[in-house]
């Protein structure tokens, strides 16, 4: 009975393979949606950026920290909105960094799987036979 | 070198029906998203517009008298001060303080993003829409089992420089137009000039089942030539036409019988040796059953004509041939010969098919045949 322990263990194998490659498109998944957060308030910062631009140097502006407003330079606030920026591009490349990873990750799962099916196929068909 | 060779895939095996059905229904929830997104769009664009009226109707009053919004279900009045002053949300909690006119000029860059968001939005489902489109059409062209066809195109060897394109069309007639050059154009037209004199030889001093052929292979312009060139038939056509014309006299009318008489025997004189009896027989069948189908003075012509045949000579086995003889060639007269030739045409290449699978224009030996039989 040395085939049928070989194919439970590859049907175990199976199992194992199959759910990392889930795990895997989860998170690829979560990247997705973080990183449409990240684009919409990258455009949301630079939409700011603009009208920070546009105002002048005597124009007062708050910043909602909490519930409360606080004044702020407006110097100081553009160079905020300017880190901001900074910050979530770089988190933007990031993420896309880690999404090409998972992605590859994913595809060598998914052949992995694939490999293992078939072995199991071989392994029934030779069964059948015998 | 090859012969040109055309492959024939199944749209089917390329694009399985329902897998491009599924495909489609998924496109048309996208687009479903989209649109839904789109409407979102147009509300904020609408609401913009709305903000934007207000704040340009505030400074208008020095103080506006409201009701104050308290909790989400009580309100209180009051009184709406410094009109012209606003704390506008860039974003990101960032607010400054603007003027009616600056928050105007926020909000309308606000818009104009919010356009421009509107319009890629549209392009969108608009790009989508022509998928799903596609797809459906694709599906429904599988399940009804369209083929591809596609064949390489060979130029011919008399060229010399037959290079082979490899460029794959679609139809063979589109490449045929493509290919053909002043040559080809030149030895194309001398073949047809070749084969009109054929059909016209073979067409003297008979009937219109060649005129059909005629039809089938070259249109009207031979039919033209035909009766400019043919007298004998013109003759016979003046004549019947005459007895369709004034009411038939007797005269007219024995003259007509005799006629008949003449190309019936002319005609079975032509078909007792003629292996092509079987090919004849049934298209003649039908040119008459073509002719009765025909309305009006035609038909009651033939009718009379049927008349004269019986009172005149006793009923033959051949009668119908003469009626026939007659009737197709007095409408070719009246100038409807084009459209009568290809209908009766395609009944009779469809009615061939059915009765007898020769071949409906065979005008060389026929030709061969009826000069035999004349000279």
């Amino acid at each position: 009975m040395g085939s049928s322990t070989a194919l439970k263990e590859l049907q175990r194998d199976l199992e194992v393979q199959a759910n990392l490659l889930s795990k895997l498109q989860k998170e690829i998944s979560k990247n997705h949606q973080v990183r449409k957060q990240y684009t919409i308030q990258l455009g949301e910062n630079e939409l700011v950026l603009k009208e920070l631009d546009l105002l002048k140097e005597d124009a007062n502006v708050y910043k909602l920290i909490g519930p409360v407003l606080v004044k702020q330079d407006l110097a100081e606030a553009n160079a905020n909105v300017r880190k901001r920026i900074e910050y979530i591009s770089a988190e933007l490349k990031r993420l896309d960094g880690s999404l090409q990873d998972l992605e590859d990750q994913q595809n060598s799962k998914k052949s992995a799987v694939m490999k293992i099916q078939q072995k199991i196929q071989t392994l029934q068909a030779g069964k059948a036979k015998s | 070198m090859e012969r040109a060779k055309g492959t024939v895939t199944p749209l089917a095996s390329v694009f399985s029906a329902e897998e491009s059905q599924k495909a489609a229904k998924r496109l048309e929830e996208t687009i479903g998203d989209r649109q839904r997104e789109l409407n979102w769009l147009r509300g904020f664009a609408a609401d913009n517009t709305g903000l934007v009226n207000l704040v340009q109707r505030l400074p208008d009053e020095l103080s506006h008298e409201i009701m104050v919004p308290f909790g989400s279900a009580a309100f209180f009045p009051g009184r709406l001060i410094h009109t012209n002053e606003f704390l506008v949300l860039l974003g990101e909690g960032y607010y400054a303080e603007r003027s009616s006119k600056q928050t105007v000029e926020i909000l309308q860059r606000r818009g104009k993003s919010l356009e421009s968001q509107v319009e890629s939005l549209k392009a969108t489902i608009a790009d989508l829409e022509v998928e799903a489109k596609f797809l459906d059409v694709t599906a429904y062209e599988a399940a009804e089992g369209v083929v591809d066809i596609r064949e390489e195109y060979v130029e011919e060897d008399h060229q010399g420089t037959s290079s082979n394109s490899g460029k794959p069309y679609q139809f063979k007639s589109e490449n045929m137009n493509v290919a053909i050059d002043d040559e080809d154009y030149a030895r194309i037209m001398a073949r047809m000039d070749e084969l009109e004199k054929e059909e016209l030889a073979a067409q003297s001093g008979s009937s219109d089942e060649e005129d059909v052929g005629v039809d089938a292979n070259f249109g009207c312009s031979i039919s033209k030539n035909f009766f400019d060139d043919n007298d004998y038939v013109r003759s016979y056509v003046l004549k019947i036409r005459s007895s369709m014309n004034v009411d038939s006299t007797e005269n007219q009318i024995k003259d007509l019988t005799q006629k008949l008489e003449d190309a019936k025997t002319t005609y079975s004189t032509a078909e007792q040796p003629s292996g092509i009896a079987s090919q004849r027989v049934p298209s003649s069948r039908l040119s008459i059953g073509d002719i009765k189908e025909q309305p009006g003075v035609k038909e009651s012509s033939l009718h009379e004509m049927e008349r004269i045949d019986s009172r005149k000579q006793p009923p033959g086995p051949s009668e119908p041939k003469k009626v026939q003889a007659v009737a197709p060639v007095s409408e070719a007269f009246t100038g409807t010969v084009v459209e009568r030739s290809t209908s009766s045409l395609m009944n009779q290449s469809s009615a061939s098919s059915q009765v007898s699978s020769s071949n409906p224009s065979k005008p060389v030996s026929r030709f061969k045949m009826q000069r035999a039989n004349r000279g």
